[in-house]
């Protein structure tokens, strides 16, 4: 939970899209990094990063979306994992990378628009093989070409009540 | 339960010692003494890959029950992390060693990188499969093949030409 209020700012651009539509090649999507063993000792991000569930991976959209919402859409994914009788997972960081670059690891492979109420900005990487080595080849390609961003610090909390 | 190391250590130390029960003396001597020496090099192998065999113990540990990454993972497949404890011990000493993970399948995983466009990832599946996938600077490949010898030579080759320059 960040414990902050709600945006009272418009709607993003991003959740103007209609559900499953094509995203622009040039927009740029993140996926949140919740585990140190997604991103390997050379800092090279790991294919397990972009491993599909039910033939999609869950991505945000940056394009018209604030920083800080965007790091609050990967924040709400950790929160949805903790839980009692759960580990507790923490925000690693996310992993940037462009549809267009999502596009070129494999004819048929996209990025396409899946809003969800808690984030108009969410989308799916679809056009996912069956064949598990092709599968893992191109999760490689789009891990590569991903930019990695650690989480920004939580916010100190101050032992000054003057400061409230 | 024994830890995998732990288990294929005393299999190691069993099948030496069975190697010299039905010797003659002098020759149970000798043998002994060549055998003591294997016996240390195997263990020597075992120390150079102990770190990351200490790492597939503690994946085990961490991807062990359902659900384990949020996402409805399987656990972690026994025979997956014994056929990893069996190509991680096959590749030897001076191998590069892996950075370990898994798969929603239950499957370890495997990576080697130099760089982000120089790696070899792998998925060792429960039935004895490997599936492969390298990037090799501007070019890639992939592929799926048996956990044997072979496929050993194979990986070992990629793994050096992805890690040495």
């Amino acid at each position: 939970m960040t414990g902050e209020a709600p945006d009272p700012r418009p709607e993003p651009a991003a959740a103007a899209t209609p559900a499953e539509t094509p995203l622009d090649h040039g927009e740029t999507v993140a996926r949140a990094v919740i585990s140190s063993r997604l991103v390997n000792k050379q800092g090279v991000l790991k294919p397990e990063l972009f491993e599909p569930k039910d033939g999609t991976v869950s991505v945000t959209r940056l394009r018209g979306v604030e920083e800080a919402a965007t790091w609050r859409s990967c924040q709400h994914v950790v929160d949805q994992l903790n839980g009692p009788g759960k580990p507790v997972r923490t925000l690693y960081g996310r992993a940037d990378v462009s549809c267009g670059r999502v596009a070129d690891s494999k004819p048929g492979m996209s990025t396409v628009a899946a809003p969800r109420s808690h984030n108009p900005a969410h989308a799916h990487i679809v056009g996912w093989p069956k064949d598990k080595a092709e599968e893992l080849l191109i999760r490689t390609a789009i891990a590569a070409a991903s930019v990695f961003s650690a989480a920004p610090a939580p916010p100190a909390v101050s032992s000054n009540p003057a400061q409230g | 339960m024994k830890p995998p190391a732990l288990a294929m250590a005393m299999t190691t130390f069993a099948s030496c010692v069975a190697a010299s029960s039905a010797r003659s003396e002098t020759a149970h001597r000798v043998d002994l003494a060549r055998l003591g020496i294997q016996c240390h090099l195997q263990e020597s192998r075992s120390v150079g890959i102990q770190e990351v065999l200490d790492d597939l113990l503690a994946l085990a540990q961490e991807a062990g029950t359902a659900d384990w990454n949020g996402y409805g993972a399987e656990p972690l497949r026994k025979a997956s992390l014994q056929n990893a404890e069996f190509l991680l011990r096959s590749f030897g000493l001076g191998a590069a060693h892996p950075s370990l993970g898994a798969s929603n399948a239950g499957w370890v995983t495997m990576q080697w990188a130099r760089s982000a466009t120089w790696t070899l990832s792998l998925m060792i599946t429960d039935d004895g499969l490997i599936h492969w996938a390298a990037l090799l600077g501007s070019s890639r490949s992939s592929g799926t093949m048996p956990l044997n010898a072979a496929a050993v030579q194979e990986l070992l080759k990629t793994i050096n030409r992805v890690m040495k320059p």
